[in-house]
Formats: C-alpha cells, structure tokens, sequence
C-alpha cells in the first residue's frame, strides 16, 4: 500500500498530503482509509471512499492532489497486489486503477476484482497510458464505467469522482 | 553452427509480406528460435514458425519443444495452425502465454482453428501439448531462466527475459515505447502551470520504465516497426518508432540492438534506410551498443 501522506504533513503546510489529512479527518476521530465506516458527507450520508491502484507514484501524485479540496478517503496503492489484497477486505465508493503496470495490467486485476462478490458492481474507472481500442472493449466488457488516457488533468479526475460519488467539495 | 544460438524465422510485423521487393529482409511474421544445450525454444508463433516446424521434422523425428508466446494477434499466433510437430506424435510441446489461467491460453490459441476459419481443430494435434500462464514467476527450463513483463500494446502482451550463463536477452516484439510522453508534449497546453511539473514527472518515470527492463540487456530484440514519418500517423497503433528503440536502447547501455518488427509496408531498400540511419544515430552519440538488422535466416551464435 502507498503510505498515506502523514507523516509527510510536517514538512510543508500547504502540501497536497496536509489537504488530504484535513479531508480525511472530516470532523470526526479516527477516520481513516481502514476505518471506512467512520466517515461524513457524500451522496450516501458517508465521505466516499476512493481506492487508487497505480504503479506510478506521478500518478498517484496527480490524484492526491486532485482530491485536496473534495471530502473524501483516498487510499492509493502502488503495487497491485497489495492493492487489491486490501479490496478484498474493504469496499470502495470508487476504484481507480491503472492498466499499464510491473506486476499486472488493470483489466487482469479488474477481472479478479469482478470475481469477488463484494466487488461485482463496485465502480471502477481505468486510467491508462495505453490508448487502444481493445483495451477500452474489454474495459466496458468488466464494467469499467469510464477508460480515461494519461495525462489526466486534476480538474477531469475532481469532476469523474463527483460524478460517480456525489463527493462534496471541502469548501463548499 | 554451435549448439547455442538465436535465429531469426519471421521478422516483419503485422501481416505476413510475401512480396519480391522484401525477400532480403523476408515476410514471415514473428518466431525466433533459441536453442540451447539441446533445449529447443520458440518465441512467437507467427508464420516464421511453419519453416521453422519443417527445420525441425527434418532433424528430429520427435522431442521437446517450448513455445513463448507474446500475446494473441494473429501475427503471433498464424503459424501454430501449419506447425506441424504439433501433429505428429512422439513430440511434446509446452506452450506459455499471457492468460488468466492455462485453460483461457488453451481458448485463445484453439479459436483460430475452428470452423469456419479453418478445417481442423487443435484436437487434431498429436503432440502432446501442455498449457501454461507465467505470470512473472521465472521459468527455468536447461541453462535458461525466462521472465516475462508487461508491454505497452493492445491487450495483455507480453516481454520476455531470458538469463542464460550471465546473459540477458530480451524479447518484445510489439511494444510502443515514449507513447505518453509524446501525448504529454501534444497536451501541455491545457494543464495548468502548478501541474507542468507532474508532467514532467510522469515523462521522466516513463523514460525510466523504458531504460529498466532494457538495462545492461547483451541482446535485445525490439519493435522498431516504423519511420518517425508514419509514426506520427500511427501514434496508438501499439508499435514503436525505431529511433526512439535506438535512442532508448543506447541509454539504457544495451549491448546489441537487434531491429524487429518491420512494418510490411517496408521493402528490403526501406529497412536498409532504417538500419543505416540507426548506424547514424549511434554513431552520432557515440554508444558502444552495436545496432544490428534483422532478416529471416539470421543465426546469432552465443557461445562466442
């Protein structure tokens, strides 16, 4: 799993983690990527909880940033597996995943995750590097409900994340 | 000939180019054999491998045979239908490839050999034939341990590593390298300012992805399908443009460079122009990497 930007809050008050741990806390004690039930807001009376899972950290970058001022869990993942170890155990809002990675590419662990009774109508949206028709069917195929090409600007990930989760933003 | 070496059976990318003006280069579609210590491989069984079948049946009359495959576009897979160890008994056959599980390989390879598309199934096959899915876990089969890894390409397709005696040869036939990179340029202009920086870090981190699996490689055979003229009209096609192989090649301090995957559209003149221009290129940057063209028949021994 990719550590949660908190330890990194110290080194600058206005760093893309320090806006993430502000939206997590969400006004409520002990909020945290694993503890899903303790969250606020949203469409469904809950903070949505988002579940990134890409082997590239400037991705994974481009979300935490993208997330600083919407009131959601972002739980990213850098390696696959462990990605998808943790949605075993947990449910998710969204899921994002990358296609293109080391040990796996995202249609494969779509599948897997479609195979797991929890999962079967979780919303997933593919960012990939790969623009090619076949993948983007067999996305549709696994009920990927967007197959977005990097780069993706901040502004498109807010508006995918409100559209699917009825995230609020933290200001509004 | 020693009893260690790669050759070439099929070069060209795509579809199978059987045309006068390509026949120093050749038209078959990817297979590359290795042979090494008695151990037999394929990789790919695009139709370079029916003459390599017919090599085969002509010095052996049974034996083992492993098949690499890359991924399942036919230019990979149009050969296995007219290979015929694979129906001549007293052979045994481990094909590998990129599935789910080895059941799903056995489906992807066995669809091209139903009707109406062709008049015998796999059933047919009197090898015995075994299935299965690497999924990055190293293979050791004789002196050889093989690794796969993920390219950039339509579907699931796979590279491979093989390590042999401290070597490294890789094989990826079809993989479309700096493709990011190239639409990041194209986009720049509707990011903003604070993200130029991320952009700039996703380029360098593809670049990276580029150079590791290349890294310190002493063969490596890769897609060099286009000119950067049609490149441009063929960005998304999953191919690379061979000055950015050569380019990427050099800086990740690879040995040989061996050009592959020819776009059939390219007569022997045309990949004569590429490879001279990729001389150029290296000469120009002054890399000790020797960039070499590829053509059917050619034998790279590796005892030397």
């Amino acid at each position: 799993m990719q550590s949660k930007p908190m330890n990194s809050l110290n080194n600058s008050v206005n760093s893309p983690g320090e806006n993430c741990y502000i939206a997590f806390r969400g006004g409520v004690s002990a909020l945290s990527p694993t503890n899903p039930d303790a969250s606020v807001s949203g469409m469904t009376g809950k903070q949505p909880i988002i579940v990134v899972i890409d082997d590239s950290r400037a991705s994974l970058t481009m979300y935490e940033r993208s997330v600083e001022t919407l009131a959601v869990t972002l739980t990213t993942f850098q390696s696959p597996r462990e990605g998808y170890d943790h949605l075993r155990g947990q449910g998710a809002d969204l899921v994002f995943l990358g296609n293109l990675m080391r040990e796996t590419d995202g249609l494969t662990l779509l599948r897997k995750l479609r195979d797991l009774d929890h999962h079967t109508t979780t919303p997933v949206v593919v960012m990939s590097t790969k623009d090619y028709d076949q993948d983007r069917a067999m996305a549709k195929k696994l009920g990927a409900l967007q197959y977005l090409i990097k780069p993706v600007r901040s502004q498109e990930i807010r508006e995918v994340i409100e559209k699917y989760t009825g995230a609020r933003r933290r200001d509004a | 000939m020693s009893g260690n070496y790669l050759r070439f059976w099929g070069v060209r990318g795509s579809y199978p180019a059987p045309f006068a003006s390509h026949m120093k280069v050749g038209g078959n579609t990817p297979c590359v054999e290795l042979s090494l210590d008695g151990h037999v491989f394929a990789f790919d069984a695009g139709t370079g491998i029916i003459p390599f079948g017919h090599a085969l049946l002509r010095e052996r009359k049974s034996g083992h045979l492993n098949v690499f495959l890359t991924h399942y576009h036919w230019d990979h897979i149009a050969g296995l239908p007219f290979f015929v160890p694979a129906f001549t008994p007293g052979f045994d056959i481990d094909i590998y490839g990129p599935a789910d599980s080895p059941a799903e390989l056995e489906s992807h390879i066995a669809q091209q050999m139903k009707a109406p598309y062709f008049p015998v199934e796999t059933e047919t096959w009197l090898a015995k034939v075994r299935y299965h899915t690497p999924h990055h876990e190293p293979v050791q089969i004789g002196p050889a341990s093989i690794s796969s890894f993920v390219l950039h390409h339509p579907g699931l397709t796979f590279g491979y590593r093989i390590e042999v005696a401290g070597k490294v040869i890789l094989y990826c036939p079809d993989n479309e390298i700096l493709f990011v990179n190239q639409r990041i340029d194209a986009m720049r202009g509707e990011f903003d300012e604070d993200e130029h920086a991320l952009l700039e870090a996703m380029k360098e981190e593809q670049r990276g992805r580029v150079t590791e699996f290349m890294r310190d490689a002493d063969i490596l055979i890769h897609d060099a399908q286009y000119t950067p003229e049609d490149y441009q009209r063929k960005r998304g096609w999953g191919h690379s443009c061979y000055i950015d192989t050569v380019n990427s090649a050099i800086d990740a301090n690879v040995k040989h460079l061996f050009l592959f995957s020819y776009d059939p559209n390219y007569d022997d003149e045309q990949v004569d122009e590429m490879h001279e221009r990729a001389r150029e290129l290296q000469q120009q940057r002054q890399a000790a990497m020797l960039c070499h063209k590829t053509r059917e028949g050619y034998i790279i021994e590796l005892d030397d």
